[in-house]
């Protein structure tokens, strides 16, 4: 907390209340979030760079494909309050949050020591603080994605793909994985789901025969919001004589029904 | 998205009820060797009504799994067919190259060349004989690379008959039966939980067949160790 500097552009916030469900439905939590408004935010006064990067969904697939040829372990690991820990480059400061206001100083603002979210800098500040500690315990980043982190050693290898604050760890052996863990546990509050299950909204099957990515339940939330449920379904995708053209033919009647 | 067409709507309405009859359908990763990329590549020449530019698709395979595709249309237009083709094989080859060196830094590296197949064989002229004539002085220099790398052995690239050219998924309507045949090898195949259904029924079958044999052997051998005693001793009887 500090007094109201001149000539700055101070952020606002707000709390944000959120139901979060397991993958089976059921309530799990009420989570609440102080979120800034990164809209408040000026480009070369309050932040600098904003891109976060996400690994491509090749790579994913390359690595799921020497997993399986290897058959070797793939677990998911979840980063609790992953944007709450990068560091600021940038002062930002922001008002008091709605509900805390400090009743002899209401005047005052925060100063910004860490990370929030809604921040534009935040997904960022947590890409670098999650690479240079991947750095420091051996791992090298890819340069064909810099999402991937690769470890090899003699014939220890682990791959760590990361989209955001979704992990997925990779390692040639049951023993590295919990070396790993150990690892990343010193740093972060890092929890293990278990094996792969569910990536980025796509299911994923392990069985016998290999590995299954299918996207039923995303089809049928499709259907079901378009209304469709009763429709015959197609055989293939589209008309063998098929070519549309964006000018001709009639005009639809109704637009926002198509988008 | 601005100004849809009643046809648009029909083309919409038809992905949708194809995807509501294909949601049991997945992509499937099997073991499989990590030591050959293979490639597909295929392009409709002119293929947009509104600006005659040609839609160029590719699907890549790293052993037996797919891992990369792609369906877009070309930024410029192609006078012919095969220079149409020629811009789909550079395409796919300049995916190929970052696949490689991606597979490099997973300590996985591809010592043979990658295949790529296409169905044009002025393309594949095109790709491994550095001479321009009339007809193809026009093409883009950026497209040449795809020489370079032919030249140094990273690429190798051959014909594939119509009727196996997985990529034309990509770019034009198929019929029926090609389309199923295509998407199965594609590795998209169904949950499978229903195939080892499948697989249980017809065991269940096999043993239900196998026991029943069993059964009718061996009544069959009691009827006939027994009609045997019955006929000896009858035989006995009437002697």
């Amino acid at each position: 907390m500090v007094t109201r500097p001149p000539d700055v552009n101070i952020t606002r916030c707000i709390w944000l209340f959120k139901h979060k469900y397991k993958s089976n439905g059921d309530l799990e939590r009420y989570r609440s979030r102080l979120v800034v408004n990164g809209r408040c935010q000026q480009v070369g006064i309050d932040y600098d760079e904003t891109f976060s990067l996400v690994v491509k969904p090749a790579t994913i697939r390359v690595v799921l494909s020497i997993v399986v040829s290897k058959n070797w372990p793939i677990h998911q690991l979840d980063v609790k309050n992953a944007f709450l820990h990068g560091h600021l480059s940038k002062t930002v400061y922001m008002h008091q949050p709605p509900g805390f206001r400090d009743r002899n100083n209401p005047d005052h603002v925060c100063l910004l020591k860490k990370s929030l979210y809604g921040l534009k800098q935040a997904p960022r500040a947590w890409y670098q603080w999650f690479a240079s500690f991947l750095s420091t315990i051996g791992f090298v980043n890819s340069k064909s994605d810099h999402s991937l982190f690769i470890y090899n050693h003699g014939h220890d290898t682990v791959y760590i793909l990361l989209y955001v604050d979704d992990i997925i760890l990779t390692t040639s052996s049951h023993f590295l994985h919990d070396t790993i863990i150990t690892a990343l546990r010193s740093e972060f509050s890092v929890m293990d789901l278990g094996p792969l299950n569910y990536f980025l909204g796509v299911p994923a099957k392990c069985h016998s025969g290999g590995l299954f990515l299918h996207q039923s339940k995303y089809v049928e939330d499709i259907i079901s919001r378009v209304k469709m449920v009763n429709f015959k379904s197609a055989l293939t995708s589209v008309d063998t004589k098929s070519k549309l053209s964006a000018t001709s033919g009639e005009k639809f009647v109704d637009p926002t029904l198509y988008r | 998205m601005y100004d849809p067409r009643t046809s648009h709507f029909a083309a919409l309405k038809r992905i949708i009820r194809y995807i509501q009859g294909a949601k049991e359908f997945g992509l499937h990763f099997s073991p499989s060797t990590i030591t050959n990329l293979s490639a597909y590549s295929d392009a409709d020449w002119g293929g947009c009504p509104d600006t005659r530019r040609s839609t160029s698709s590719y699907c890549v395979y790293l052993g037996a799994n797919l891992i990369s595709w792609s369906a877009k249309r070309q930024a410029t237009l192609s006078r012919s067919s095969a220079e149409a083709e020629y811009c789909g094989v550079a395409n796919v080859v300049a995916e190929s190259c970052w696949l490689r060196n991606l597979l490099l830094e997973l300590h996985y590296t591809i010592s043979k060349a990658t295949m790529v197949y296409c169905d044009n064989v002025s393309a594949i002229y095109l790709s491994g004989n550095p001479v321009n004539h009339q007809r193809t002085k026009q093409i883009e220099m950026d497209n040449h690379f795809v020489r370079e790398k032919v030249a140094f052995g990273q690429v190798h690239v051959l014909h594939v008959p119509t009727r196996y050219q997985y990529a034309s998924i990509f770019t034009k309507g198929v019929s029926k039966l090609l389309f199923d045949d295509f998407r199965s090898s594609l590795s998209i195949r169904p949950l499978p939980t229903s195939t080892e259904g499948c697989i249980r029924l017809y065991i269940h079958m096999f043993t239900f067949i196998v026991i029943n044999n069993l059964i009718l052997s061996i009544i069959s051998m009691i009827l006939c160790q027994v009609l045997g005693k019955n006929m000896s001793i009858g035989y006995h009887k009437i002697r």
